[in-house]
């Protein structure tokens, strides 16, 4: 009787979990019997589709496929995997099993999608993949061509490869491992900013809370009629950003990668993210979520503005699960299997009319809106978000002499110009932060005790303050917005210490309390 | 200074010494055509006429010329001068215009600190109350005072003990600015146990006194002290009194004076606070927070700049500054601008930024600081008046 010959080989492949990149191994192993193919280990539809996949691009390249028992087994067994990147590693630990080849190296990472031709395809997630790579390790690594710009951004030696006989030639050592890597360049200028700030010359509060919300990451609140021009703000503050840094780059590069493949003008723009969210948007769409957890708006938003329009139209429970992530900086989606943690650190721009039909403020005569109506328009937004908003501005009419003012175009260039200032007040802020040994950060995510020693405030403007929250009747949380809004106001004038001035100025961004806003008439 | 130092001591030990008092001296000047009290000093040899005095005030005269202060009068001023002593008297320019038409004011005032307390335009409470308060009194004057003091309002008291003290302490501890109006020459610091806080207000605020230093302490003086200390105030504030404390004296000067006299209520049970109650019988004003003062002052203050912006001449000389030289525009000439805008309609800061041409930032604080002071408030996020007129 003949022995019973059991070939064996396995591959080490790279997958995602949320945002988490993670390594796992592929073993084949090839027994007698009636030819069959099995693919075990927690994997979904995508990858149980791989099976078709992997046998068209083997044959399809000039190889044998075993007309034998087949079976193919991803560990961890106990986790569930998806997605298509699995191909390539499934294909080269059959090849290894069957013995069609051979290779050198001790130890093969590899992943990417195949065609039926056996063209190696990019997949979702590099950046995250990546980052998983141990730092020190034998053997060789190969992705998706594509990806090599992703591993040169990241200082990771890997080889590319086009298709499956290209990377058997380089796993079978016929080519030289080429890991040279071109290295990835950012463009460092930003493009022009497709609103300017002078725009708003005649909307003098707005254009101040535009500039502090930009100089301290400062939440914003804009409320005015149709027509006033939130929207043209919430542009322009994007324009008054300067650009990420290389780690707040790679941060957003690996919510972004795990739901698309990069290209390359995302990968090298140092644009910080404008995210413009529909009304309509689901809690899972907002914060993240989905059987596989992927990322939300508040993640792809990192370290740059989402913009929420309309924001009593909003589902209230959508937006009371913003309260989280404004606070930590950070989004925890629950799974069975396991908890994601997602980064979550945005600048939060919001807008509303004041009423349902939106002349409440500017033309009371000509508002249809009850009083209950306006109430309860305005009741939609919880307390506890709005406590979350640094800055509260009116956007009022627009007047012809700004109107004229906008109609002419005169290319001025006064966003660039705040830009480049705002990027020096910024490090005006980190500077502080290292001198009171707390982590770098802007003053409007400062969330740290003793705020008032941090941001040099003196005993009388202590009081001062406290003095000020109470007679306004402001909460705790409304009298650190009011403290940090007075440090980044004191910052812009190049203050060391934070002056009474500066708290009063602060004050006067405070959130009304709803009943003043709609009392008016009542006691008149 | 030190010509005007001796003048003003020589008419104080003429009024001490009781050979005149203080209208007939201005009754002497006004005969004789005199413009000031140096020119008194100088001419007394021939002015004090002994022929006209009456037996008393010859007797008197006597006394005062064996006195040691008067024959050793030199060096009595350069005592007075190396305390650090100043003085002022009814017909400077410093001498505050608001003590002018009330009867019974004193001729010559002595000082030691900050004379610009007195400006006019600076508001002005004064807090008193019993010497020997409860918690509750001491509690409430300390509230009442920072607030106050927090708002730039210029705290005035007596330096007694109880709450006197500590209206003075809670106002200098937040940085505020505070008067003491002395029963005693400023020499010398009664109640002795508030040295420290007498040293503290000649550093940080304003000492004065009637009395010309070396004078013996009398408490008949007591209740006269107080007149001054009403007629410097805008209001007066009575944070605890009981039925025979002589702060209702104080009180009653106030309401001589036309000055608002403010209580604070307690229980009806409270001893302490009997003449709190008394006053709030008698149609004091009652104040339960320090905002109700504010709103007061408000009041007070607005009326002030309302009559100086009545005139387009002004106006248009401070736009043309505005638009000439805007770094030399003072905060309290925005105010008055402001005021007249917002006087006729209700407007937003954007107006009033547009209107002015200044920087929001430098039209944001002011608006900020006169919703803080009650002037103007917020309705559908324009700014009003708080005061209908």
């Amino acid at each position: 009787m003949e022995q019973v010959k059991i070939r064996n080989a396995k591959v080490k492949t790279l997958y995602i979990s949320g945002l988490e990149g993670k390594v796992a191994e592929v073993e084949a192993s090839i027994f007698q019997g009636l030819p069959s193919f099995e693919v075990v280990g927690l994997g979904d539809s995508s990858i149980r589709e791989a099976k078709e996949r992997v046998r068209a691009s083997i044959r399809s390249c000039g190889f044998l496929f075993p007309n034998q028992r087949l079976l193919v087994n991803i560990s961890p067994a106990y986790l569930p995997k998806s997605g298509s990147s699995f191909d390539l590693a499934i294909a080269m630990a059959i090849l290894l099993a069957t013995g069609q080849i051979r290779s050198p190296y001790e130890e093969i990472t590899i992943y990417g999608e195949l065609s039926l031709t056996g063209q190696v395809r990019a997949v979702p997630g590099s950046i995250s993949r990546l980052l998983s790579l141990p730092k020190e390790r034998k053997g060789l690594c190969l992705v998706p061509s594509s990806d090599q710009k992703e591993a040169a951004l990241l200082g990771v030696s890997v080889t590319g490869v086009d298709d499956l006989t290209g990377a058997v030639e380089i796993v079978s050592g016929y080519r030289p491992n080429s890991s040279g890597n071109t290295p990835v360049s950012f463009d460092e200028a930003l493009p022009e900013p497709s609103a300017d700030i002078s725009c708003l010359c005649g909307q003098p509060a707005a254009s101040r809370a535009l500039v502090l919300s930009a100089a301290g990451f400062h939440n914003l609140l804009m409320v005015g009629s149709p027509g006033t021009g939130k929207s043209l703000s919430a542009q322009i503050l994007q324009g008054l950003l300067p650009p990420l840094s290389k780690e707040e780059k790679i941060d957003l590069l690996r919510v972004e990668s795990a739901l698309t493949v990069l290209s390359p003008e995302t990968l090298r723009s140092l644009v910080r993210p404008f995210r413009y969210v529909h009304h309509t948007c689901t809690s899972s769409a907002m914060v993240g979520g989905g059987r596989s957890a992927t990322p939300g708006e508040v993640s792809r938003a990192l370290h740059g503005i989402l913009f929420l329009d309309e924001l009593p139209e909003f589902s209230p429970h959508v937006l009371d699960l913003l309260r989280v992530p404004l606070e930590t900086g950070s989004i925890t989606i629950s799974r069975s299997y396991g908890n994601h943690e997602f980064p979550a650190r945005f600048l939060l721009v919001s807008a509303m009319n004041p009423c349902r039909c939106g002349k409440y403020l500017e033309s009371p005569s000509e508002c249809t809106c009850t009083t209950s109506m306006i109430s309860s328009y305005q009741g939609r937004i919880s307390g506890a978000l709005l406590d979350r908003m640094d800055i509260y501005c009116v956007l009022g009419r627009i007047t012809e002499e700004s109107l004229l003012s906008t109609m002419k175009d005169e290319n001025k260039k006064e966003s660039v110009k705040w830009r480049e200032r705002i990027r020096e007040i910024w490090e005006i802020q980190y500077r502080r932060c290292d001198e009171a040994g707390i982590p770098r950060q802007r003053n409007g995510e400062c969330r740290e005790r003793g705020l008032g020693e941090i941001f040099r405030f003196g005993k009388r403007e202590m009081e001062y303050a406290a003095m000020v929250a109470h007679q306004m009747k402001m909460s705790v949380r409304g009298l650190h917005r009011m403290i940090r809004l007075a440090r980044t106001i004191a910052d812009l004038e190049e203050s060391r210490d934070v002056k009474e001035d500066h708290i009063t100025e602060a004050m006067s961004f405070r959130l009304p309390k709803w009943g003043e806003a709609r009392g008016g008439n009542d006691h008149a | 200074m030190r010509e005007k130092l001796e003048a003003d001591l020589f008419c104080s030990l003429l009024m001490a010494g009781k050979i005149m008092n203080g209208t007939q001296i201005r009754l002497l000047m006004g005969r004789n055509g005199l413009n000031s009290l140096e020119e008194l000093y100088y001419a007394r040899s021939e002015l004090l006429n002994e022929k006209e005095f009456s037996l008393k005030q010859k007797e008197n005269w006597k006394k005062l010329q064996e006195s040691k202060v008067y024959k050793e009068f030199p060096e009595y001023v350069d005592l007075a001068e190396s305390s650090g002593i100043g003085s002022f008297d009814f017909f400077d320019p410093v001498y505050p215009s608001y003590l002018h038409h009330l009867p019974n004011m004193p001729l010559v005032l002595y000082y030691k600190g900050d004379l610009s307390l007195l400006d006019e335009s600076r508001s002005r409470v004064a807090i008193v109350g019993t010497r020997r308060p409860s918690y509750y009194g001491r509690r409430v004057t300390r509230e009442f005072s920072r607030n106050l003091a927090l708002h730039d309002v210029v705290i005035i008291s007596g330096l007694a003990r109880g709450v006197d003290g500590t209206a003075h302490m809670s106002c200098l501890e937040c940085g505020g600015k505070t008067i003491a109006v002395m029963p005693c020459g400023l020499d010398q610091v009664y109640p002795g146990e508030h040295k420290e806080l007498f040293e503290r207000i000649s550093r940080e605020g304003l000492l004065l006194s009637e009395l010309a230093p070396c004078q013996p302490i009398t408490r008949q003086y007591f209740p006269a002290r107080n007149r001054i200390l009403s007629a410097l105030s805008d209001c007066v504030l009575i944070t605890e009194a009981g039925r025979n404390s002589g702060t209702l004296h104080t009180a009653s000067f106030a309401a001589a004076q036309s000055r608002e006299v403010f209580a604070v209520p307690n229980t009806v049970y409270s001893e302490t606070s009997e003449g709190n109650l008394l006053l709030l019988k008698d149609g004091a004003q009652i104040a339960t927070e320090p905002e109700d003062i504010m709103a007061y002052l408000a009041n007070v203050a607005f009326f002030r700049e309302l009559l100086e912006i009545k005139e387009e001449y002004e106006q248009n000389k401070l736009r043309k500054k505005i638009s000439q030289e805007p770094e030399k525009v003072t905060e309290n000439e925005i105010r008055k601008l402001i005021l007249e805008m917002i006087g006729s309609m209700a407007v937003s800061t954007d107006d009033i930024v547009k209107e002015l041409g200044l920087p929001y930032s430098h039209v944001a604080k002011v608006l900020g600081k006169m919703e803080l002071e009650g002037k103007i408030q917020k309705d559908r996020q324009k700014y009003v008046l708080t005061i209908r007129l």
